[in-house]
Formats: C-alpha cells, sequence, structure tokens
C-alpha cells in the first residue's frame, strides 16, 4: 500500500499547524499575560491557622509572599495599614490609612519571596475589630516613584484589651 | 535642677528628630529611585536576553540590608550592582544578536517543516515501504493460477 494522498494531506496539515503555533510562540512576547501577586500565610507560611484575636499593642507573627511574573525584574515594596471596614483598600486605590511597616524586594522575573514579619496590633479609633491589610506596590522610574499594584490581603482580627 | 535639665533636653530632641526625620526620608528615597533605576537598566537588559540574575541577587542584598538599617552596606550593594550593570551592558549588543540568531534559526527550522513533511514524506514512506517487504519473493503469475 502506497501513501494514500488523504492521509498525507491531513499529515501535511497538522505539520503545517504546528510549525503556525511553534513560530507564533517564538515570535510571540515572552510572558502574554504578566502579572503580580501577594499572598497571607501564617507564621509557617503556609495557608490558614491565622490568629483571630492578638493583645492590644502586641505583634502577630505573619509570613506575606509576594511573586513577580511581569516578564523583567521589578522592585516591589509590601505596605501594612491598620483598617477597619470602611476604609479597606480595592483593586483601584489604596488604603487610606497611614502605613503601619513597609517590606522592599527586588524581584526576578518568575522569582516568590516570603516575608516573615511580626505585624504590630492595636485599637484603631475606638474599634475593637479592626482589619490588618498588606498593599502590594511596584516601584516605577516613569510613573513617578511608588504605585499601587492594586493587589492586596486583608484579614480581621478582634483587639483584646 | 533634673526638671530644668528635661526643660531643655526635650525640645533639642525634637528639634534632633525634626531636623533627622527629612534626612531619613530622604535617604530611602535617594536608595528606592538608584534602586528603581537599576532595576529598569536590569530589565532592560534581561529583554535583550541576558542573565541579570547576579544583579536582581545584588539589589535584594541591598535592600535587605537598608532594611536591617546598614545604610553603608546597602549603597556599597548598589554600587556593586551598578558594576555588574555597567559590565552587562558592555556585552549586552552581542547577547542580543545571538538571541536574533537564534530566533531567526528556530522560526527558520519551523517554518521548514511543512517543505520537509511535503517533499520528503511520500520517499520516506516509500523506502520504508521496499525496506520492509525486501525480501519478498513476488511470483507471477500467482501460485494456483498457472
Amino acid at each position: 500500500m502506497v501513501l494514500d494522498e488523504e492521509v498525507f494531506a491531513v499529515v501535511l496539515a497538522l505539520s503545517i499547524v504546528a510549525s503556525a503555533l511553534g513560530i507564533a510562540l517564538t515570535l510571540g512576547p515572552g510572558n502574554p499575560e504578566p502579572f503580580t501577586a501577594i499572598g497571607l500565610l501564617n507564621e509557617e507560611c503556609k495557608i490558614g491557622g491565622y490568629p483571630a484575636t492578638a493583645v492590644n499593642g502586641s505583634g502577630v507573627r505573619l509570613c506575606i509572599s509576594v511573586a513577580n511574573h511581569l516578564g523583567h525584574p521589578a522592585y516591589f515594596k509590601v505596605v501594612y495599614k491598620l483598617a477597619t471596614n470602611e476604609s479597606l483598600p480595592n483593586s483601584s486605590s489604596p488604603s487610606p490609612e497611614q502605613a503601619v511597616m513597609e517590606w522592599r524586594a527586588v524581584l526576578g522575573d518568575g522569582e516568590e519571596r516570603l516575608f516573615l514579619i511580626t505585624a504590630p496590633v492595636y485599637t484603631l479609633r475606638g474599634e475593637y475589630r479592626v482589619v490588618l491589610v498588606f498593599e502590594l506596590w511596584i516601584y516605577s522610574t516613569s510613573g513617578g516613584g511608588w504605585s499601587y499594584t492594586g493587589r492586596w490581603n486583608h484579614y480581621h482580627i478582634s483587639v483584646v484589651v | 535642677m533634673v526638671l530644668s535639665v528635661r526643660l531643655w533636653l526635650t525640645p533639642v530632641l525634637v528639634l534632633c528628630i525634626l531636623l533627622l526625620a527629612p534626612m531619613l526620608t530622604a535617604r530611602t528615597e535617594d536608595l528606592d529611585l538608584e534602586v528603581a533605576i537599576l532595576v529598569d537598566r536590569a530589565s532592560k537588559l534581561h529583554s535583550m536576553g541576558v542573565n541579570t540574575t547576579n544583579v536582581v541577587e545584588k539589589l535584594s542584598s541591598a535592600v535587605e540590608a537598608y532594611e536591617h538599617g546598614d545604610f553603608e552596606k546597602a549603597w556599597a550593594h548598589l554600587n556593586e550592582a551598578r558594576k555588574i550593570v555597567e559590565e552587562l551592558e558592555k556585552g549586552a549588543g552581542e547577547a542580543y544578536s545571538r538571541l536574533l540568531l537564534l530566533k531567526v534559526a528556530t522560526v527558520a527550522l519551523l517554518a521548514s517543516i511543512p517543505i520537509a513533511v511535503y517533499l520528503l514524506l511520500p520517499r520516506a514512506y516509500l523506502y520504508l515501504w521496499f525496506r520492509v517487504r525486501r525480501k519478498w519473493v513476488v511470483r507471477w503469475p500467482p501460485v494456483g493460477t498457472r
């Protein structure tokens, strides 16, 4: 049996599709969907098991994970703020509260960094139920300094006096 | 006496803090800007196919030293990072040409696959077809029909 013409046409079509796909991947952008990520973990750097209460003026040990998938190295900082339900950040604007602490990191493309931190917790304007907010900021020389990435983590905690 | 010392010491301390605070802030801003400029230069090198792992490591060390309050060490790491970036920038053109050449070669190789399939597949198939059957004996007319 010699090579059937229809089978040959199908094999040829498959090779053309595979070749076109390979060329598109080679010439396309290195990272088609660039993104950054921030994660909130417990003091063992694992998900879950976050403290529900904290003594006023004490520190809560947590772990913050920051990942860079922008396709190039970047300079980040995590800004810690104590907030209430009314002053939470959203994807376009950060929390209006004052920054309590900051942690900086330079990450290469595809790199992740874990920060083991102690976040001070205290009552805020008489509120015993406060929110620990961790915002991710990125430095851009063209954008004139630090800018909010729109990514944040928060969790509620009860302050015990 | 103790009270009077406290009286004049407190304004002096407040004045010191007020004078030092902008200096510290300026120092932070300087470092941030310096790190960001080097990160930008490293990003450009990265897009040209240069390995920037060493620069990122040095910049991370600088930021870490700064976070621990060791400004001198932070600036030392920054200077080292700057030197590495300058050295990498010298060879960046060559690395970029290599990257381009590699891309062109990959595209040429991928584009040649359908042509190779079109030209070689029937020949290869026939070659294998005959090779598999090379020990076959053809008798004509078929046995039993004579």
